[in-house]
């Protein structure tokens, strides 16, 4: 215990260990306010759109009406009651996108989601009405009743929504959409979601490997503990040499304490956009909906006829607190799990510039590219794990929450059995 | 200054690190290049099956009409008949071409295929392809039809400069600039964290001629990195490759739809990557000299980098920050008119962030 | 039961023989230096026998037990060179930890650091340590568990003369009050200042040695007529001119006869200093070096 306080006191009595700490939370920070601005001049942008199509139409009705009052002075009745039609559609087509844009204005989504529910139920009820299409392609009939069920669940419980590039309707993306060409480009701009509040910052980074990033960062920081004492300039290692306790409690010491630290680093910067979304937009709702995938039937006549049924197929909807909940306990065994991987290559190479490339990689390439069960990289990218998403691509319900929760933490065992071996052995410790 | 670098330069050996890293990168650009030489037929393969999967599609639809057609005959759906027999027969023309290997023919067909198809989806006809994107295709059959060049897979070619384009997108952005810099950090921090930077200290060197004689030993590393990237890729495509004439006037479309030869974005490429690494290395040598930690100015550097390249994801370029030309294919298909500006701002960025590194250090100790 | 046993014990890097089949036993209390150029092995030899480094063969035990035991290190103690220390720590730091691990009330901090004399810098960061002020620090840390066996690799590396004298009060000290105290040093006039008992290292081997059996003495004399006193001394003594005055080689015997010649050729002797030597000598002889390299 005292050597683990003393290895404590050197992390902590390190300054570069807080500098690296105010590094990497401002490098948070100033992503949260650079995305807010983003979304704010988003939403600025669908405010002045619907602004433009009101005056477009306000302008279109005024032509309508001269050209009305031009066939009556003609005489041409027919004309004029045509163009009477096209007038009164072109004022109600501005009034609503004035009313929308007054709702966009005021952040009164209740309307806007009201209305996002009114263009989709349609859609569901008569699946014959086909869908709708972006540009020529149309959007998958899951992806319509995820959206519905969402806005439903949003209207449920009055949760502000993420801001999107559209002034329609918010589709969610999922799996099931399979655009091409432009009209994937144009897919993935209009659905690109922006949180401005700290829960939806965090949900959106967790997409996007902010949690591996993060571990990474801190097993760099924290996961040093021996290979930055065996050097042949620095003999860290030596001063415990001649000190009256086994070295496999030094082991235990080092391990734990750079794991505690690389912990309560990973913590701090989840909790970073969080605390610092209070003083601008605030945390937002907890019960915002996450979609998770059901799965789909694989086919009987084998594998390689699989295929996602996007009418039959079902899913539902978790609340983020619970998502946020499975994300914290995984981010415990993702601690363990990557720190102990470098906590044994720190024991054969010193360089822990190398040490993080190589980890890095291993990550990024066995997340990326080799979805399977055994494999304890794919649990990495923990959002598609939760929302089984990699499980339904792969028609593999085996990858799964626990099942990445019991594999992770094994691996971590073993290598860190292997870790303390290769060092016992080095240290002769049971000679 | 020269004996500096020879010195630097027997450290970086020494360390075994860096020759590792290349002979790494040599053997990735060559696993590429052999998996691009093993899977050309798949190009073909790949393309037939494409247009076999539309050619599916329409005979379905067809089927369908002809189906609706004898319960309930109408003049629109016998247009719409037509109209897809039309698009199935160019589908079939265009798979033969492709079967046959005739590249100008091919060309032909593909355009004759999506009209038909813009023609077929005016009368409600379904074709999996938007009409921007046939617009698209066929003005770049066309012109390649123009300039007497055949289409190329940009993913699994072998020709000399679209293999070339594909290294750059692969090495030179963020995630390649970053590991490099994350290996060539060591060679400036250690010293400090040693000690060892005292010889350097006492030795009758200016500490700016230091600074500069470390910048270009570093500078030098990532240039020959560079060269046996560039240089194998190269030899590999000229060697074992295909090439056509005037390969180098290839067209490419920029993020506006225009055309810019791959000849020109290979020059860009070249100058971009050249320079931006220098960019990088000063702005290393200067974190490393100001902070002489190796996790901190690693960490800096990627903080750095990679805010940069959220920035970048948000399209969101600007001509003055050096930051917007670290994503090379990006910045060249985004803002080709960039270019000689942008040398420049590279060029100023790394002088002006070694002259920042030469001042903060004058009057510091060890 | 000895306080040292090392018994055939070998070490090797790849090919280079460094300690061959090395026997020494120390029985009681006193003062051992380890003596040999640079290179020889010295710290191998300590960092072995501290199980620091795994020897290729033979045993090592100390205070009865052997030397893979940690729990030796309540009485054991190694002061080694300062790669050890933590920059980022302060002295209080690494002395409160050592206590701590030995079980050892923290009192015992200021006690030490009163005693080697870094009381006054005990709270600052180590990075900011003098070599000398290190030097204290690895002292006292090596001096917590009050040890019966204490290894010094090099202690009087970066030393002042102070601070060198104060180091030697404190070994004297130690040996006297019962502790065994084995030395690496360089410094071989250091050495005759602290002990008799020499182990030269050569070829991997450990050659003993009591330098009171190769004691030589000199004598310097500040005289009223040096020349004369140099014509009289030269042709029976070893004698030499130094400033202010001659250094003559002699036994205690020999010093009488000496100041008798002078009062018998009227030469007044202003001041007799007397000057301790061999371990020079020794090593000379040991290893084989002339004066010239």
């Amino acid at each position: 215990m005292n050597t683990f306080r003393f290895e404590c006191k050197k992390l902590r009595k390190k300054k570069t260990t807080w500098l690296a700490f105010f590094i990497t939370l401002i490098g948070i920070i100033g992503f949260y306010l650079f995305h807010l601005s983003v979304a704010e001049k988003i939403h600025q942008k669908n405010i002045a759109w619907l602004d433009y199509l009101s005056q477009m139409f306000a302008s279109n009705a005024e032509t309508a009406a001269l050209d009305k009052k031009k066939a009556e002075e003609a005489g041409d009745t027919e004309k004029a009651e045509e163009f009477h039609n096209m007038m009164v559609s072109f004022q109600k087509s501005s009034e609503n996108a004035k009313q929308d844009k007054e709702y966009f204005a005021n952040e009164e989504w209740t309307y806007l989601i009201e209305e996002d529910i009114r263009s989709l139920e349609p859609l569901i009820e008569d699946s014959a009405f086909s869908a709708h299409y972006i540009e020529d392609q149309p959007i998958s009939m899951f992806t319509v009743r995820a959206t519905l069920e969402e806005k439903q669940r949003l209207q449920k419980y009055d949760i502000v929504p993420f801001i999107q590039n559209t002034t329609y309707t918010n589709y969610l993306p999922t799996i099931y959409d399979d655009f091409s060409g432009s009209t994937l480009e144009e897919w993935e701009k209009i659905t690109e979601r922006y949180g401005r509040f700290g829960f939806y910052f965090l949900y959106q980074l967790i997409q996007s490997y902010f949690l591996p990033i993060i571990v990474l960062i801190g097993v760099f920081l924290f996961g040093n503990g021996i290979s930055s004492e065996s050097g042949k300039k620095k003999k860290g290692l030596h001063f415990y040499a001649t000190l009256p306790f086994s070295k496999g409690r030094l082991f235990f010491a080092k391990y734990a304490s750079g794991l505690l630290y690389t912990l309560g680093f990973t913590f701090m910067m989840l909790l970073t956009p969080i605390v610092t979304s209070l003083f601008f937009k605030g945390v937002g709702s907890l019960k915002y909906p996450v979609l998770v995938y059901d799965g789909s039937e694989p086919s009987p006549y084998g594998s390689h006829y699989n295929a996602l049924d996007p009418k039959n197929d079902t899913f539902h909807f978790i609340e983020l607190q619970d998502y946020f909940l499975k994300v914290l306990f995984f981010s415990i065994i993702l601690v363990i799990f990557l720190y102990s991987c470098y906590f044994l290559l720190s024991l054969f190479i010193k360089n822990p510039g190398i040490n993080i490339i190589l980890l890095g990689s291993m990550t990024f390439v066995g997340m990326k590219f080799f979805p399977k069960v055994y494999n304890p990289f794919t649990y990495v990218d923990i959002h598609k794990i939760i929302t089984r998403e990699i499980a339904t691509i792969q028609f593999n319900p085996a990858i799964e929450y626990q099942t990445g929760m019991i594999l992770l933490f094994v691996v971590s065992l073993i290598i860190t059995f292997i870790s303390y071996r290769f060092f016992a052995h080095r240290n002769r410790l049971f000679q | 200054m020269t004996r500096l670098i020879q010195f630097e330069w027997k450290k970086m050996i020494r360390t075994k690190f860096y020759i590792l890293f290349l002979l790494l990168s040599v053997l990735f650009v060559s696993g590429l290049f052999l998996r691009n030489f093993l899977l050309q037929e798949e190009i073909v393969n790949k393309k037939i099956e494409k247009f076999s999967e539309y050619r599916k599609d329409i005979l379905s639809q067809v089927v369908t009409y002809q189906k609706m057609m004898e319960d309930f005959p109408s003049p629109e759906l016998e247009e719409k008949i037509e109209a897809g027999l039309l698009v199935y027969r160019a589908l079939n023309q265009l798979i033969e071409s492709i079967e046959d290997g005739n590249w100008k023919e091919e060309l032909q067909y593909e355009i004759q295929v999506y009209e038909l198809a813009m023609d077929y989806k005016k009368i409600e006809g379904q074709f999996k392809l938007s009409e921007k994107d046939m617009q698209k295709e066929i003005q770049l059959n066309e012109e390649l039809l123009k300039r007497g060049l055949a289409k190329e897979d940009l993913d699994l070619s072998i020709n000399p400069p679209i293999f070339l384009k594909k290294i750059v997108t692969f090495f030179f952005h963020t995630f390649g600039f970053l590991i490099l810099l994350f290996l060539l950090t060591i060679y400036i921090t250690r010293e400090f964290e040693e000690h060892s930077i005292q010889i350097a200290f006492t030795l009758p060197v200016s500490k700016s001629r230091y600074i500069i004689s470390k910048f270009l030993s570093l500078f030098s590393a990532g240039f020959i990195w560079w060269i046996a990237i560039f240089g194998v890729s190269y030899l590999l495509t000229t060697l074992f490759g295909t090439s056509q004439e005037n390969s180098l006037v290839y067209p490419l479309f920029t993020q506006s739809g225009n055309f810019l030869d791959i000849g020109d974005y290979l020059w860009q490429a070249i100058g971009y990557s050249i320079l931006f690494l220098s960019f990088a290395i000063s702005l290393l040598v200067f974190f490393g000299f100001l902070l002489r930690n190796t996790i901190v100015t690693s960490l800096l550097v990627f903080v750095l980098l990679i805010g940069n390249h959220l920035v970048l994801r948000e399209d969101i370029t600007a001509l003055f920050n050096p930051f917007s030309y670290q994503q090379i294919d990006f910045i060249i298909l985004k803002e080709p008119t960039y270019y000689s500006m942008g040398l420049v701002v590279i060029f100023c960025a790394t002088v002006i962030t070694l002259i920042f590194t030469i001042l903060l250090n004058k009057r510091r100790g060890i | 039961m000895a306080i040292l046993s090392v018994s055939n014990l070998s070490k090797s890097y790849k090919k280079h023989l460094v300690l061959d089949e090395i026997e020494l036993t120390i029985d009681g209390p006193g003062i051992w230096a380890l003596v040999g150029p640079n290179g020889t092995g010295k710290t191998t030899f300590l960092n072995v026998i501290t199980n620091i480094l795994p020897a290729d063969s033979g045993t090592v035990e100390m205070l009865g037990k052997s030397n893979k035991d940690p729990s030796i290190f309540k009485q054991v103690s190694f002061l080694q060179d300062n790669s050890i220390l933590f920059d980022y720590l302060t002295g209080y730091d690494h002395l409160k930890y050592v206590c701590d691990v030995n079980q050892i009330p923290k009192t015992r901090v200021q006690e030490v650091a009163e005693y080697v004399g870094m009381e006054n810098y005990l709270h600052k960061l180590v990075g900011n340590y003098s070599l000398g002020m290190k030097q204290h620090l690895l002292l006292a840390m090596s001096l917590v568990n009050h040890p019966k066996l204490l290894f010094l690799d090099e202690p009087l590396n970066g030393l002042d003369p102070t601070s060198s004298i104060l180091m030697r009060k404190i070994l004297r000290e130690l040996a006297d009050q019962g502790t065994t105290i084995l030395l690496s040093s360089h410094n071989l006039a250091e050495i005759d200042r602290v002990t008799k008992q020499i182990l030269f290292l050569k070829d991997g081997k450990l050659i003993e040695k009591d330098l009171s059996e190769h004691e030589i003495t000199f004598y310097h004399f500040i005289v009223s007529n040096q020349t004369k006193a140099m014509e009289l001394l030269s042709d029976k003594y070893e004698t030499d001119n130094i400033p202010n005055g001659l250094k003559v080689q002699l036994s205690n015997h020999q010093l009488n006869t000496v100041i008798d010649l002078f009062k018998e050729h009227q030469i007044d002797i202003f001041d007799i200093e007397k000057e301790v030597t061999g371990s020079e000598k020794l090593y000379q002889e040991i290893f084989e070096v002339g004066e010239e390299s």
